[in-house]
């Protein structure tokens, strides 16, 4: 089993679009995934409970009060975890997964609060050690734009993989009213949007 | 959904086709009648080979009119080659379709792969012959094998995995791989156990190869592929150190070091007989020269005729080998430096020339080593060997069963007692001496090397660091020594005229190197001293 965690104590930078997204990635590429949510508001597990039958299955874990054991088939689980999480709960889930992945919004705001997070988070053992891969990633960028190449440079700075960026699409906002994710469609656009996730699947898979 | 999920066992031998046709048509079951195909294969990967990087393959097969996939583990250096890890499931198309694998399958091998990453790589299309026989026990009991005069009494109650006999599927395989243009030719044909006992499939391999003289292959059609459309060349790849366990026996032991031995140079083979990587030779003689240090080490619990037997072959590979890797040391370590120095040098670049023909002439002879036919038969029999626990006699259970923590202290002691036995007065020892010493610091090397997984790596880490810095030392040593050797040779061998600028530019290197061992020599005594100052890691706890 492989497990990602998506991380990062800033509210609003896209944890669960990102969580739901790849865990409907693993499901639709044939394997049996777990979501997992730590999140009192329980945005993933809401998504998931509108998700239509015929999609492929995912499998929801409440871990608001409590950290409960996947299936013991589960080749994939992704946890989705709240905003406003202190270190030390953030400490327990890094021990539990095998890959972190913090993503962040190209605004003045968010990076700075990143950047006091990664402080602290680079600084905990398996990622200091290197135990545990982890990746920063830009989330709704706009190539070109005076805060992307901000957000590069901030990215670049961090010890961390390089995972590219995904592009503000609304299609994912579109899809997510009816607990579905880009990967989900096989139209035309949601293929086109499939492969801005090529390197954070590869980057998962190594 | 059919599934297909097991762990192949094939044998795979190489020949020109003629020879091949002559071998499938007399000897592979003459009395069964062939079924063809005509195979065509696709192989698939990302752009950045994300799938081969992390050792899997994924085909899409044509198969008259409908496809099936294929995802294959590749053998990797710590694996036998023979054992690959394979799964298939139908597709629609010539493209795959991951979903359709077991699910279990996708989770455990090649993970999440965005569509739109997969691309076709390279293509083999194979006429491919089969035929499906039985080998029974009856076959094997009148075979020249068991009657090689280093057979033995079996110890009562020891199981002969070959008694079974096997069900086997042989399949010839004439055909090509293309890459963006290029195109490589197969003929080979490729026994696959159905059902029974891998070392019965082994000696199948030795019969055929006995009826007609075949050649190695290692290399899988994908890896051949690979290299083709990539323009890559086989690589040489470092072994893996066996890991045991205090609660194992001395036989588990054996056969694990022994394993990982043969594993490193099966996996060597291909870069060595290909010679751009000069490492692959050089890795090669590694494996073997630690498999007779191996045999060594168990010499007390191995049945003197298969030692000298295991011995005598691997020594004869080692030395085919030697000109080639001497001639490379000598090249890249020792004359191009020195011409680097001195681009002007007539005489040197005079010596270059007749080396770089000595190189040739000495990696000809390396080939032909590789290609014999006791080469192959060295392999497939000592495969047999491994797989019926060859070292099984009566009289040796008891020691088979000890504890290898007490065998690897007595071993490790001795080899250690010998070294620092050798290295008194180590400053003034003469060359010939020193040459020894080496000797017995590489087999102790090896011994550590192989038990190394038995202690705390905190405990061994400042042991096995000492004595690597001081063996580099010495092999420069015995570089400049060996390097001396195969020059006078050299120069014996060419006439008044060139041979006057070939002992000039001998005598330029000599010169060169002696004054450089000056600055090296104090450091070397240092590093000794260091050495046997290193509490040895078998002793502490």
């Amino acid at each position: 089993m492989k497990t990602v965690l998506v991380a990062n104590p800033k509210g609003g930078c896209g944890k669960t679009t990102i969580a739901t997204n790849l865990a409907a990635a693993f499901a639709n590429g044939g394997m049996e995934t777990v979501l997992a949510d730590t999140d009192p508001q329980g945005s993933s597990l809401h998504w998931l409970s509108e998700r239509p039958k015929e999609a492929a299955k995912i499998t929801g874990l409440d871990w608001t009060s409590k950290i409960k054991k996947p299936p013991k088939k589960t080749a994939r689980l992704v946890v989705d975890s709240a905003a406003s999480l202190a270190l030390d709960q953030v400490r327990e889930l890094v021990k539990l997964v095998d890959t972190v992945i913090v993503p962040v919004l190209p605004s003045a705001f968010d990076v700075r609060a990143t950047t006091a997070f990664l402080r602290e988070f680079t600084d905990l053992k398996p990622i200091r050690k290197q135990k545990k891969t982890f990746a920063v990633l830009r989330n709704r960028c706009r190539t070109g734009t005076r805060a992307a190449k901000r957000l590069d440079t901030f990215v670049l700075g961090m010890d961390a993989a390089d995972i590219g960026w995904l592009p503000d699409r609304s299609l994912y906002n579109e899809v997510a009213w009816s607990g579905l994710s880009v990967f989900d469609l096989h139209t035309k656009p949601a293929l086109q949007i499939q492969r801005d996730w090529i390197p954070i699947a590869r980057f998962i898979e190594e | 959904m059919s599934q297909k999920e097991n762990t192949e066992t094939e044998l795979k031998l190489a020949g020109p086709a003629e020879k091949l046709e002559a071998l499938w048509q007399e000897t592979i079951a003459p009395e069964v009648a062939p079924v063809s195909k005509k195979l065509v294969s696709t192989y698939f990967d990302t752009s950045d080979y994300s799938l081969r990087r992390r050792g899997f393959t994924l085909r899409v097969r044509q198969k008259g009119d409908h496809f099936e996939q294929t995802v294959k583990a590749e053998g990797s250096a710590q694996h036998s080659l023979m054992e690959r890890g394979e799964w298939t499931a139908p597709v629609d198309g010539p493209e795959p379709d991951l979903k359709r694998f077991d699910a279990k399958v996708i989770g455990e091998t090649i993970g999440l792969v965005v569509a739109g990453d997969l691309r076709p790589i390279f293509t083999t299309e194979i006429d491919r012959q089969v035929k499906e026989y039985r080998i029974g026990p009856e076959h094997m009991n009148g075979h020249a094998f068991s009657k090689a005069p280093r057979g033995g009494k079996k110890a009562k109650g020891v199981k002969d995995p070959a008694a079974g006999g096997a069900l086997v599927e042989a399949a010839w395989d004439r055909g090509e791989v293309r890459a963006d243009g290029r195109r490589e030719a197969i003929s080979e044909i490729e026994l696959e156990l159905v059902e029974g006992s891998a070392s019965a499939l082994r000696h199948e391999g030795v019969r055929l190869h006995d009826a007609t003289p075949l050649e190695f292959q290692p290399l899988s059609k994908a890896a051949r592929g690979f290299n083709l459309a990539l323009g890559q060349h086989p690589v040489a790849i470092k072994g893996r150190l066996p890991s045991l366990t205090p609660d194992q026996t001395v036989e588990t032991a054996l056969q694990q070091i022994l394993t990982s031995c043969v594993n490193h140079w099966h996996a060597n083979h291909a870069a060595a007989f290909d010679g751009r990587d000069i490492e692959g030779i050089h890795q090669l003689r590694v494996s073997l020269r630690r498999f007779r240090s191996a045999l060594t080490l168990f010499k007390d619990v191995l049945p003197p005729k298969d030692l000298t037997w295991l011995q005598g072959e691997a020594k004869a590979i080692i030395n085919g080998l030697g000109g080639a890797r001497d001639w490379d040391v000598f090249i890249t370590e020792l004359l191009q430096p020195v011409m680097d120095a001195r681009p002007h040098d007539k005489c040197l670049m005079r010596l270059y020339d007749a080396v770089v023909e000595e190189q040739r002439l000495a990696y000809a002879q390396a080939r032909q080593t590789l290609s014999a036919p006791g080469y192959l038969k060295f392999i497939l029999d000592l495969g047999v060997w491994l797989d019926q626990e060859g070292w099984c006699r009566k009289k040796n259970v008891k020691a088979l069963r000890a504890s290898p923590v007490d065998f690897a202290r007595k071993v490790l002691h001795k080899r250690q007692k010998k070294v620092l036995k050798q290295g008194t007065d180590f400053e003034h020892l003469p060359d010939e001496e020193l040459h020894r010493l080496r000797i017995s610091l590489k087999k102790l090397r090896y011994a550590t090397e192989f038990f190394v997984s038995l202690y705390d790596d905190t405990l061994s880490k400042s042991y096995v660091k000492a004595m690597r810095r001081l063996q580099d030392d010495l092999g420069h040593l015995n570089d400049l020594a060996v390097a001396e050797t195969r020059l006078l040779d050299l120069c014996h061998k060419h006439q008044a005229g060139p041979a006057d600028e070939l002992r000039t530019a001998m005598g330029t290197l000599i010169g060169w190197y002696s004054h450089s061992l000056m600055t090296v020599r104090p450091q070397i005594v240092q590093d000794w001293e260091k050495f046997i100052c290193t509490e040895p890691f078998w002793q502490k706890n």
